[in-house]
């Protein structure tokens, strides 16, 4: 009986050796070792039913079986351009985000998907050619200059990404902005003191958006204001000289030769809005 | 700081566990920094804010096939020393789930000398509105079966935002100054499911978000006197004593659904919808005493005491769907239409009692108490209707077109208390702006080149600073030869708004070039050089004589920026340096220079060190400047 189990375990182990030693991704993983490896981190594997045969590869880079027969390179697809394009998006073309045949700002570019993701060999998730800090940089210099200036959002060492705020995909909204879940504006999924509602809304707000009065990248002014001075800021609006749409709004009365009325908001405290005080003085 | 680095050797020993455990690839750099600070430590927290401290350089783990996950990605940079801090998790099982967590820790400091600061001219500094504070926000995703047909979707938020600082209270005909913590937290569950059934796909969700917060102000030690330090009517206004509390929640409950499906081979329809109910409560309770002044009830008063109820509700919506065609000869058109509401009504109850009122001639008033009730209401509409044509590639060219016109309609009705001049602050509005825009793109072998124009036209202005025209050029430049890299940007734009009585004018240019030369594969040279300009101004009256004058806002500034990077296995070499300087109505230099080396040791060990200066001068104002240095040594793990 002894023996019969020691045989039977031995024959167990062999199969068991056997099965753990298969290759998967045969053939394409018998020539394609390092690359069938890897994919088997890839977050694509995860949607994939097994990674165990060459379905998931065909999935791709379609039939390899001529390629598989004489080793020849160029029997074998490699989507790249308008034509990988076309195979990632017959994935992730269904997905919110990804509008297929939507020139989004990148697309209307001539950029394809391989301009910034690499599939095989990402640098950094998801699945990005370089690093996402420096992903955007080289054609984006102006935005760099932007965050170079010294109010700006923080964008070192564990800080903002560029992805923070816009949806490189592009989709919804300007300049490929994202949207709060809720479909407000990115600002407040970070600032959420100032998402309201409040009773006492103000106007700057009701009728525009945040960029009415901060630069969003950064700026030479404090609070990433649009103006360096607040008062003046304040007084292209709130001016008595007459406007056809919205009236005075109030008018400032103050002297504003006087420092104690230099900045408004020394007093005017909750200006985004309020919901005790009309004139945001709480 | 000693949570701070509670958490990052928690992080890093969890990370050590993992490592022993698993076959993994890893980053780990992990170090301490010093800063060194000459100046306006006040400026500095506001723009740089790096500390003393243990700081996690970079953290990267990938584990694979660990019983509960196909694969695992850590990722995490920032906390203790640095100002932010970011931890990433992704894993998965195959066709079981795809789990993505996210957490955010962002300190926030505010603490100017001169702004918002009346009593600079009698060296009072810093300014009376400064905060200083912690963002934590995390974030989790779980989708269940990826790839399946039915996906069902979880996430979840946490976002908790502490901060003590200073703000003021006008009363009395003063403003004092006041100090004081408050809290902000939001939570936000979602749950849905994901569907993929043949030509659709759609993804419902229902949304839940709760939000609180409060804050507690009293009298700054030492700030009874007020801002304004001369008598009112031959007395002095002052505050003894000074408490508010004040308490913030709201509900929403919101839905999104997301549709899409493929009519045909060359037809596609998406359509989106979002609901939004958002529903806040408020309360607020002051209490003061002292020796006031109130012009508006012609009394001097002994103490001040106010309890506030709100209410406002904010219900909205959105919906649009966009249609994608791919027409004959290679031509893709996209029509698009959205339509958005919303709404805010809102309601307040104020209760005001004036203690120990005297009348300015000195007869006894006793207490005075007001009781103000307040209602307002807005509601805006936008719609938006627009049509991307994009023609097929002409070779290495690519050309598109865009039409969208957008309607703007807002009823507004403050409530009389709002009203301080009689004039249109009331009543129903509208705008309709057009945008006509094109562009083109050459990618030809080493060339990428783009251009595109936009123009904006509007049939009229709601409030002053809409504009009734706008144009811009953008154009973008890329080039690679050989060992040479050449990148270039520039924008050009103008906007106005002719109105007689506003005569708003707006334009601006920017351009900035970027040349990089890689003589060999592991070193890179680069140098930058941009130029920036801005130009605004508009009538505004001046409030103390009435007079009509110009506001006017001006940016004349250059960023020049050099570099270099030497990389060779696991020995690094990197320094670098960028000084920006503006010209315009807030003259300023700032420059910031950094050097880092890494070296390896043997079984995957290395050591590492980086320094950074950082110098900021402000040309009117010398008390902001400061220079600071931050030495950071490392040690680096990689296998």
């Amino acid at each position: 009986m002894r023996v019969k189990l020691e045989i039977l375990a031995f024959f167990g182990c062999l199969a068991l050796a056997f099965t753990v030693n298969a290759q998967p991704f045969a053939p394409c993983g018998s020539c394609h070792e390092d690359l069938a490896k890897a994919f088997a981190r890839n977050v694509h594997a995860l949607a994939a039913p097994s990674v165990e045969n060459d379905a998931v590869c065909a999935s791709c880079h379609g039939d390899g079986a001529a390629h598989a027969g004489s080793g020849d390179p160029a029997l074998i697809k490699v989507p790249r351009g308008a034509e990988g394009e076309g195979v990632c998006l017959s994935c992730h073309g269904r997905e919110e985000g990804f509008w297929v045949g939507v020139p989004g700002v990148h697309s209307r570019a001539g950029l394809a998907c391989e301009s910034c993701h690499k599939v095989h060999a990402a640098k950094d998730q998801p699945l990005l050619a370089v690093a996402s800090r420096s992903l955007c940089s080289p054609c984006h210099r102006r935005e760099e200059m932007q965050f170079r200036k010294p109010f700006a959002h923080k964008t070192d060492r564990g800080g903002m990404e560029c992805v923070s705020c816009h949806n490189p995909h592009g989709g919804k909204g300007q300049k490929s902005l994202k949207e709060t879940k809720t479909g407000d504006t990115v600002c407040v999924s970070c600032h959420v003191n100032l998402r309201g509602p409040f009773v006492f809304e103000h106007g700057a707000v009701a009728t525009g958006d945040c960029t009415r009065c901060h630069q969003p990248h950064g700026s030479n002014n404090p609070k990433q204001l649009v103006r360096a001075r607040v008062d003046l800021l304040c007084l292209e609006c709130h001016s008595s000289v007459g406007n056809p749409g919205v009236g005075s709004q109030p008018p400032s009365f103050h002297d504003l030769r006087s420092p104690r009325y230099q900045n408004c908001t020394t007093c005017h405290v909750t200006i985004h809005g309020s919901s005790s005080s009309p004139m945001f003085l709480r | 700081m000693k949570k701070e680095l509670a958490f990052v050797c928690g992080l890093v020993l969890l990370s050590s566990g993992v490592l022993l455990a698993q076959e993994q690839t890893t980053t780990l750099s992990l170090g301490y920094q010093w800063v060194t600070l000459k100046g306006s430590e006040e400026t500095f927290r506001t723009q740089v804010d790096e500390d003393d401290g243990l700081v996690l350089d970079q953290l990267r783990l990938t584990l694979k096939e660990g019983g509960l996950y196909d694969t695992l990605h850590l990722s995490a940079s920032g906390f203790g020393g640095s100002p932010t801090g970011t931890l990433r998790l992704t894993a998965g099982l195959r066709q079981a789930y795809l789990l993505n967590l996210t957490y955010h820790r962002g300190r926030r400091v505010f603490q100017l000398l001169d702004y918002a600061n009346p009593l600079l001219a009698a060296g009072v500094t810093p300014g009376q509105h400064n905060a200083s504070g912690v963002m934590d926000r995390f974030d989790l995703a779980l989708e269940l079966f990826p790839g399946k047909l039915i996906r069902p979707i979880f996430t979840y938020q946490y976002l908790r935002e502490r901060s003590r600082g200073t703000t003021t209270v006008h009363l009395g005909q003063d403003e004092f100054l006041l100090g004081g913590t408050s809290f902000f937290r939001t939570q936000e569950f979602q749950a849905g499911v994901g569907l993929h059934w043949g030509f659709l796909t759609a993804t419902v969700l229902q949304g839940w978000r709760n939000q609180d917060g409060e804050s507690s102000f009293a009298l700054y030690p030492g700030a009874g006197a007020g801002n304004n330090r001369r008598p009112v009517l031959g007395r002095d206004v002052t505050l003894s004593s000074f408490r508010r509390t004040a308490k913030y929640s709201s509900d929403a409950p919101y839905t999104t659904a997301v549709v899409s499906a493929r009519l045909a081979s060359f037809a596609r329809l998406s359509g989106r919808y979002v609901y939004h109910d958002p529903e806040g409560d408020f309360n607020l309770a002051e209490l003061a005493a002292g020796n006031l002044v109130a012009f508006k009830l012609e009394r001097f008063f002994q103490g001040f005491q106010e309890a506030a109820l709100g209410e406002a509700k904010q219900p909205n919506w959105r919906g649009e769907g966009t249609l994608e065609l791919n027409l004959p000869a290679g031509f893709t058109l996209t029509a698009k239409y959205g339509q958005r509401h919303r709404e805010l009504s809102g309601w307040s109850l104020v209760q005001e009692t004036y203690l120990g009122a005297v009348n300015f001639s000195g007869a006894q008033g006793g207490d005075i108490t007001r009781l103000l009730t307040a209602r307002t209401g807005l509601t805006r509409d936008d719609k938006e209707a627009g049509a991307t044509l994009q023609a097929p590639s002409l070779g290495p060219l690519n050309l598109w077109a865009s039409f969208t016109t957008t309607q703007q309609e807002f009823t507004l009705t403050p409530d009389a208390q709002e009203i301080v001049v009689p004039g249109n602050q009331g009543g129903y509005f509208e705008r309709e702006v057009e945008r006509r825009a094109a562009g083109a793109a050459l990618n030809f072998g080493p060339v990428r080149l783009s251009v595109d124009y936009r123009r904006d036209e509007a049939d009229r202005i709601v409030v002053r600073t809409d504009v009734l025209e706008l144009s811009r050029w953008r154009a973008r430049a890329q080039v690679r030869l050989g060992i040479l890299e050449l990148a270039a940007n520039a924008e050009e734009f103008d906007a106005e708004n002719d109105v007689p009585s506003n005569g708003y004018e707006v334009s601006g240019k920017d351009w900035t070039a970027e040349l990089r030369l890689n003589p060999w594969e592991n070193l890179s040279v680069w140098g930058a050089y941009g130029e920036f300009e801005a130009n605004t101004a508009m009538v505004i009256r001046r409030p103390e004589d009435f007079s009509l004058t110009s506001s006017l806002y001006a940016e004349d500034g250059t960023l020049k920026e050099g570099g270099l990077s030497y990389k060779l296995g696991k020995f690094v070499g990197e320094a670098g340096y960028w000084q920006l300087e503006n010209e315009g109505s807030r003259g300023l230099s700032f420059q910031r220079a950094f050097a880092r080396l890494e070296v390896p040791l043997p079984s995957g060990l290395g050591l590492g060190f980086e320094a950074a200066r950082y110098k900021y001068e402000q040309a009117s104002f010398a008390l902001a400047d400061y220079t600071a240095r931050r030495y950071l040594f490392l040690v680096r793990y990689q296998n």
